[in-house]
């Protein structure tokens, strides 16, 4: 890594972590982003280890967090691109990478983006019928015809007009 | 505007072998199990899950649940159902810990948040003329509607004073069995007359319609509750009140919802007095005192005519209807005496139940009502919906200053009143033939007679024409300096032609720094104060009374409460305010 800082090289080495993803790929990452992770943060404040292995997050993943954590990391970015960036980085995301990304987020403890997709995931299940649920999450009815009308029944004070989607 | 989005750094860094040697950290902080099919949302923490039920309606939840029975378990979590209730926000987070401890489940809680959602709020019923604001607030684990009783404001002013008020409303929730997920039950308190006091209660059978059959009733052959006829109306009131009602001792109603309290040894004696009641009342329901007739879980035919319930009012079927008539008219026979005030509280009931059915749409009326020129039965009920809309929706679009928690009461010392009536003016917006007007409706005048009827709109000001008059004074009676923030042109309501026909004279509406609002009319230099204000706090602080006894004309009472907060300080409160009083 090439740096024009005046403090010299040490210091640019200072300045960079390595990240490594389960499958064993390692990504460079500049310590201003990777802090924006709670976990990583003090991982680092404790020791100076300057390679973390990260045996849960999958690379594909870790490589949409790490696009993530360096995109807020710039300082030259406005909030208002920030923002955008975020509804960009969810929007077309399957429900099973976005499950992934909500597991990264969650332990690697970058708040915003863990909120994020929380809430796009939520979006997703909004307003569908349970044949749709059954359907994209693949399960299994195992309720007798009974017992879901007695369900139904019992829950029926949370019904609204709203039309629901079955796709 | 396309977001700089920066592409992931390559994989293999080659750079990372020449970094090392490096300590080496490993987070092994969750086992990620192998996720697939209808494990994938089973799978999910229990924190990410609510994280994510957070920003589903508590319909989303129950098809979640409805899937299969991990799944029910899953969405069955208090932590799930707490976020759901807390989402609905008119019951603060520490009050819904408070709540839990009386019910079985969150789910349960929020089952009776959502029934209740409807009623929440202002409610102002035009005829009597004089004052018949009724505020209902969350109280504990229980709705309390409070009449607001037209008064003067005290020496200590709103903040400080005490305000009057009395009951007429209760609905509680009540868990029964644990499947039932907790029942909404109904009381009302009659509290006009003390020895016979009658609260009633109108329980939800856990075995009542389902909601596809009422649509079903009232796509077909179902009437509309609010097309009934006004008499049809009271009567199906009458005798469904009848039915499930429960006498509740005076001593049981003497607190409602928690006092404000700074003293945190008192706010928990407020709660145990609270829960105390509540177990009261259980016992009694249990014990169906006061009514033999009722079977919880029947399959009565009045049994969807549950309050609170939206889909309740909206269709009750025609046979249903037609017994309640018939037994209605018996059952009033029994209650003479009480005849004029409860039809009076009934109708105000009436009103309650029709609004679940207002389609929160028509905002034109408010104009009709300014205008005042429609006829009185159309303008009482199109009122109602006014306010009821600009109540949910209306107060959200204000420029800038003013949240839609807020009312505005009003001190209006003139010249022909030199004392402190309490108003209360529901601030509203409206566009018209392109111009943003700001309406201010009076739905609430302490006077010992009405100068205008309810729904008057006190001024219309264009909020986008600026005023060219001038504020006349420079400081307030503290001799601290007055900073208009903003002024409107517009007109105030002046007298014209009798009571239902107010003219209009042009004036200016001034914004102060601190939030207070000031009316003034170009001519007669009568000055119109308007003050933001917290109901909900103010009625927690207030005096409960008894209700005034029933008489037949209700725009000029014969008896009328004074508070007496106010008595004594006529005087020593024009002194204080010199600047207004003057006026």
């Amino acid at each position: 890594m090439v740096t024009t800082d005046e403090k010299g090289p040490l210091t640019a080495k200072k300045k960079s972590v390595i990240i490594r993803s389960c499958d064993g790929d390692e990504f460079l990452v500049s310590e201003s982003a990777a802090v924006l992770s709670t976990s990583l943060k003090k991982i680092l404040e404790e020791k100076e280890d300057r390679l973390i292995h990260l045996s849960d997050i999958d690379n594909k993943t870790l490589a949409m967090v790490i696009a993530y954590l360096s995109t807020h990391a710039d300082d030259g970015l406005s909030d208002d691109l920030k923002r955008s960036f975020d509804q960009e980085f969810v929007s077309g995301k399957e429900f099973d990478v976005l499950k992934y990304l909500v597991l990264a987020t969650d332990t690697l403890q970058v708040t915003c983006l863990c909120y994020t997709v929380a809430k796009k995931m939520a979006d997703i299940m909004k307003n569908k019928l349970v044949e749709w649920v059954r359907r994209e999450f693949d399960i299994q009815n195992d309720y007798t015809p009974e017992a879901e009308a007695e369900i139904r029944r019992l829950d029926a004070w949370a019904w609204d007009d709203r039309q629901l989607e079955d796709d | 505007m396309q977001p700089p989005v920066r592409p992931p750094p390559p994989r293999n860094f080659v750079a990372v072998k020449i970094l090392e040697p490096f300590a080496e950290a490993t987070i092994n902080l969750v086992m990620l199990p192998d996720l697939c099919g209808s494990s994938l949302l089973l799978a999910l923490p229990d924190d990410i899950f609510s994280l994510i039920a957070r920003s589903l309606s508590p319909r989303d939840v129950c098809s979640l649940g409805l899937s299969c029975r991990d799944l029910h378990a899953i969405v069955a979590s208090d932590k799930v159902w707490l976020a759901q209730c807390d989402k609905l926000g008119f019951v603060p987070c520490n009050t819904l810990v408070e709540w839990r401890k009386g019910v079985c489940s969150y789910k349960a809680l929020c089952r009776f948040l959502v029934n209740i959602h409807p009623l929440i709020g202002i409610w102002v019923h035009q005829n009597p003329e004089l004052g018949n604001v009724v505020y209902v607030m969350p109280g504990f684990l229980s709705v309390v509607g409070c009449r607001i009783i037209p008064q003067e404001v005290g020496p200590l002013g709103l903040e400080e004073g005490p305000i009057l008020k009395s009951n007429v409303l209760l609905l509680e929730v009540e868990p029964r069995h644990q499947r039932n997920v907790g029942k909404l039950a109904y009381s009302k308190s009659f509290a006009h007359d003390v020895d016979k006091e009658v609260s009633r209660r109108l329980s939800r059978s856990s075995s009542g319609i389902s909601k596809s059959q009422r649509l079903v009733g009232q796509k077909g052959t179902g009437i509309n509750f609010s097309r009934l006829g006004f008499g049809d109306r009271r009567r199906l009131l009458d005798v469904v009140t009848s039915q499930t009602r429960l006498n509740i001792p005076e001593t049981a109603n003497s607190m409602l919802f928690p006092r404000v309290r700074n003293d945190e040894c008192d706010s928990k004696r407020d709660l145990a007095v609270l829960y105390e009641r509540r177990l009261l009342l259980l016992q009694m329901y249990k014990r169906g005192n006061g009514n033999h007739d009722l079977k919880p879980g029947s399959e009565s035919p009045l049994n969807p005519t549950v309050l609170g319930s939206s889909e309740v009012c909206k269709s009750l079927d025609c046979t249903s209807g037609y017994h309640a008539l018939k037994a209605g008219d018996a059952e009033q026979a029994n209650y003479p005496k009480g005849k004029t005030l409860s039809g009076f509280l009934k109708n105000g009931l009436k009103q309650i139940l029709g609004k679940s059915s207002s389609t929160y749409g028509n905002r034109d009326f408010q104009k009709k009502n300014a205008s005042s020129c429609n006829s009185k039965h159309v303008q009482l009920h199109e009122f109602l919906q006014s306010v009821a809309c600009t109540g949910s929706k209306g107060m959200s679009r204000i420029c800038g200053f003013m949240g839609r928690d807020f009312w505005l009461a009003s001190r209006r010392p003139s010249e022909d009143k030199p004392g402190k009536a309490l108003f209360f003016i529901l601030i509203s917006y409206e566009e018209s033939e392109g111009q943003q007007l700001l309406i201010a409706t009076k739905i609430l005048e302490g006077t010992s007679y009405v100068l205008h009827p309810n729904g008057s709109a006190m001024f219309i000001v264009n909020i986008d024409q600026p005023s060219t008059d001038t504020f006349p004074w420079g400081t307030d009676e503290d001799s601290n300096h007055i900073d208009v923030k903003q002024s409107f042109m517009g007109e105030g309501i002046a007298n014209g032609y009798g009571f239902r026909y107010p003219g209009s004279k042009p004036g200016s509406l001034f914004i102060i720094q601190n939030g207070l609002l000031v009316f003034i009319w170009k001519e007669s230099r009568a000055v119109l104060t308007l003050q933001k204000l917290n109901l909900a706090d103010l009625l927690r602080k207030g005096e409960r009374v008894p209700s005034l006894s029933p008489v037949s004309n209700f725009a000029y009472l014969t008896k009328t409460y004074s508070n007496v907060f106010s008595g004594f300080s006529n005087s020593s409160n024009a002194l204080s305010s010199p600047r207004y009083a003057s006026l």
